[in-house]
């Protein structure tokens, strides 16, 4: 069966991604089409300027088109924000048969109980994730065919300002595209980098994004926290312009060429030289200081992601690491300090598993929006083999929730 | 300088305009009016000019910018009202009370709106200026601009009311179309001139005379807020003065809370009963400190029967005893600290190194994100450096 390519849009607070898939009939992505264009009009993840977003938008999207030769009428969009937040809820039921063998019905059941979490209306679900079933108190992978009395499943509710999602939405029909479904681009940024093996092992993924960080954590196997800040790179460079007075563009600057996270004894004395620029004078800013400034800034937001990960009790999980992605993930000295703030190794997330296209995967900033690509490419998939026996299958083996 | 008993008269007010948005808000005023005062539309951009109904217009700058406008360069707004400060100047002779209508960002606007001040000044004018700050939508380069120019003016005018649109924006719901927002802008800039001019020039029921305009003038170190509220109906008063006191340009009543003076202007038909203007004043009482000045006036206005319209004119306080660079972030929605001891009537002090207020003393280290919305965390911050916030003293 031929199958029509997917559409990924990730409008980011830097950057506006457009990557056009084709999914091969094993699952495989061949990336065929990328547009990227410099965002205008949105700031942490969120939109500022509708009129400006919107011609990001539509400027990306016309340039995957002519990249991937193909015509755009609907995509997929990863949201992001320090408005997204996560929150576990267990479902737990009696099970029903009479030999208390639990059945798909049971299964079905507790789905749905764990689902139905009790939200205020301004939230929308983005991703409802099982987690993990526990039989009469143990913990079971299919509780399937297992017997006991109690049936019980942990879910992971991930939710969105409601506002938040339909401006995006609202922003994509404005210029005639249909939006097939909404991720968190944390998740889908985990998809991309992210190995079975590592899920299994435990991994923290952390997408440093321009104007957002996002996070998610796998333990065991399955999702096991998630969350998102109003807090990235843009921040680094607004706190280098205030430190030494320069403007934005020169900050921005300063920080991709001469930045670090971690401070350097060896570079005690030097000094970094700025050109002159819009009636400011050049001048020189000392390596210290500017590594000091970027330090504190990215320790204290990497603490931050550690202080939720703790709230969920799964820092001793992540036993295969951190990983870090998104454009941030480029800071020089960023995994020391993360291996330091968590204890244990970090590396690197490029997009993995993909063809085409190379700019799109072989770039940690490409993450977000080719992990979405296979986001879709399930999401499709799933539909395509939806029978009526609720596709119970699928829910079990995939590690992405199903939209509720 | 007339003796402030002298009744002031329409002939001894002038409202000018500078800049493209300043000319449209003043023109615009013009249509609005009935016995409108002085109207002088003042900018570069001689062609923009034309199309003005009512203000009479001025071209400055024609040497360098051959009437062409400054392209947004706030350095050509300013070398054009120096080139031709003796046109400005003859605009204030005679002249009692000026106000000055300016948005900021733009080069006419941001450039020659100080020296429109200082010659309103210099000829003896109590001088107030109104400045639209810009939307945030317009780029970092004209809100930078707009910092600089709304400093320059906080130090040439009497009174700085400013009006920052992007407030006014998220009020009216991020759907409104850009060509709305700016009319909407338009607008309260307007009302704002209005609701002063009209205390000052009416018989009131309660006249604010232009003494206690000195007096505010002189407590106030800083800039100015304002806002404006309409009510209809048997529940009016009430409507109107809540409307005033939630709006987003006064942060939701924060800045009332934490005023050291504020105007309280009512305006209604003759209808307008004493026990509503009464319940105006004790509303505006209850949100502000004890020891904040109110002052207050209210007018009638034959064309307002059956309306009232409450505009609050607040007068920020003096607030930065420390450097701005080291102050603690302050819990958002927090306490508002005890007031630091009233200073002496003094005139005040203009240096450039003044403290921005508006809670712009955290814009300053909040960078680019001084227009969206803050990311807190337990309450503190995360926007301003976290350099300031641990008070780590960086080398420069």
């Amino acid at each position: 069966m031929a199958v029509s390519p997917v559409v990924a849009v990730e409008i980011g607070t830097s950057k506006v991604v457009a990557l056009v898939g084709d999914v091969r009939e094993d699952g495989h992505i061949v990336i065929v089409g990328i547009g990227e264009q410099p965002s205008s009009g949105i700031r942490k993840g969120e939109v500022t300027d509708v009129n400006h977003a919107e011609a990001c938008v539509r400027a990306a999207l016309g340039a995957a088109e002519e990249t991937g030769q193909v015509t755009i009428h609907q995509v997929y969009l990863a949201l992001s924000g320090g408005h997204i937040e996560a929150t576990a809820n267990r479902g737990s039921i009696p099970v029903h048969s009479a030999n208390r063998v639990v059945t798909e019905d049971d299964v079905a059941e507790v789905t749905e109980l764990a689902r139905a979490v009790n939200l205020p209306a301004e939230r929308k679900i983005l991703h409802s994730i099982g987690q993990i079933f526990h039989v009469d108190g143990e913990r079971v992978g299919n509780p399937l065919g297992f017997e006991g009395a109690q049936l019980a499943l942990d879910m992971l509710i991930l939710h969105a300002k409601n506002t938040h999602v339909r401006t995006f939405v609202r922003l994509l029909r404005n210029i005639q595209q249909d939006v097939a479904d909404v991720a968190f681009s944390g998740l889908c940024s985990a998809l991309a980098v992210v190995t079975p093996e590592q899920k299994e092992g435990g991994v923290l993924v952390i997408d440093l994004g321009g104007g957002t960080t996002t996070y998610v954590a796998y333990a065991a196997g399955t999702l096991a926290a998630a969350g998102a800040l109003g807090l990235g790179g843009d921040h680094v460079t607004n706190d280098i312009a205030q430190a030494f007075n320069i403007p934005r563009s020169q900050a921005e600057r300063l920080k991709k060429e001469a930045g670090s996270a971690m401070t350097d004894d060896a570079a005690r004395t030097t000094r970094v030289s700025l050109p002159p620029e819009l009636g400011y004078p050049g001048r020189t800013v000392s390596m210290t200081a500017l590594h000091t400034v970027i330090h504190l800034r990215l320790g204290e937001l990497l603490n931050l992601v550690l202080r939720d990960i703790d709230r969920h009790g799964i820092r001793h999980q992540i036993s295969a690491g951190v990983i870090l992605t998104g454009g941030g993930a480029r800071m020089k000295g960023i995994r020391t300090l993360a291996e330091r703030t968590f204890g244990v190794p970090c590396a690197l997330g490029i997009p993995i598993g993909f063809t085409g296209q190379s700019q799109s995967y072989e770039n940690p900033e490409f993450s977000t929006a080719a992990g979405l690509l296979r986001y879709a490419a399930r999401n499709a998939a799933s539909q395509r083999r939806a029978s009526p026996l609720k596709g119970l299958t699928d829910m079990l083996k995939s590690a992405v929730g199903r939209k509720s | 300088m007339t003796s402030p008993e002298t009744p002031l008269t329409v002939g001894r007010i002038v409202v000018v305009g500078v800049g493209g948005g300043g000319c449209n808000a003043v023109d615009a005023m013009a249509a609005e009016w009935t016995n409108a005062p002085a109207l002088v539309a003042v900018n570069t951009d001689a062609q923009s000019l034309e199309g003005l109904r009512q203000a009479r217009p001025l071209v400055i700058g024609r040497k360098i910018t051959n009437g062409l406008g400054t392209g947004g360069d706030m350095d050509v707004g300013r070398l054009a009202a120096e080139d031709d400060n003796g046109p400005l100047r003859a605009l204030f002779t005679g002249i009692d009370l000026a106000f000055i209508v300016t948005t900021l960002g733009g080069g006419t606007g941001t450039g020659a709106a100080p020296l429109v001040a200082r010659a309103a000044q210099e000829a003896g004018a109590l001088t107030i200026a109104f400045a639209t700050l810009p939307f945030e939508f317009e780029g970092e380069h004209r809100l930078s601009q707009a910092r600089q120019g709304l400093a320059k003016l906080r130090d040439q005018a009497d009174i700085v009311v400013v009006v920052p649109n992007q407030d006014l924006f998220a009020a009216a719901g991020s759907n409104l179309p850009a060509e709305e927002a700016f009319r909407l802008a338009d607008y309260h800039l307007g009302m704002g001139v209005f609701a002063i001019w009209k205390l000052l020039v009416t018989r009131g029921v309660i006249n604010l005379d232009f003494a206690t305009l000195r007096q505010v003038a002189n407590c106030s170190d800083e800039a100015c807020l304002f806002s404006y509220g309409e009510g209809k109906g048997s529940d009016r008063a009430a409507d109107a003065v809540q409307t005033a006191l939630r709006s987003p340009l006064v942060g939701g009543g924060k800045a009332v809370a934490e005023a050291e003076a504020v105007i309280v202007s009512i305006l209604g038909g003759p209808d307008l009963a004493l026990r509503e203007i009464e319940s105006v004043m004790s509303t505006v009482r209850g949100a502000a400190r004890k020891n904040t000045n109110l002052f207050m006036g209210a007018a009638i206005d034959l064309a307002w029967a059956g309306a009232v319209a409450v505009t609050l004119v607040v007068s920020q306080r003096w607030t930065a005893e420390e450097p701005v660079a080291v102050a603690p972030a302050e819990p958002a929605g927090g306490k508002a600290a005890e007031p630091p001891p009233a200073k002496p009537g003094s005139r005040k002090k203009r240096t450039s190194a003044l403290q921005p207020s508006l809670g712009l003393e955290n814009s300053v280290a909040k960078g680019m994100f001084k227009d969206v919305e803050s990311t807190a965390i337990d309450g503190v911050d995360m926007d301003i450096p976290t350099f300031i916030r641990r008070r780590v003293v960086i080398e420069k």
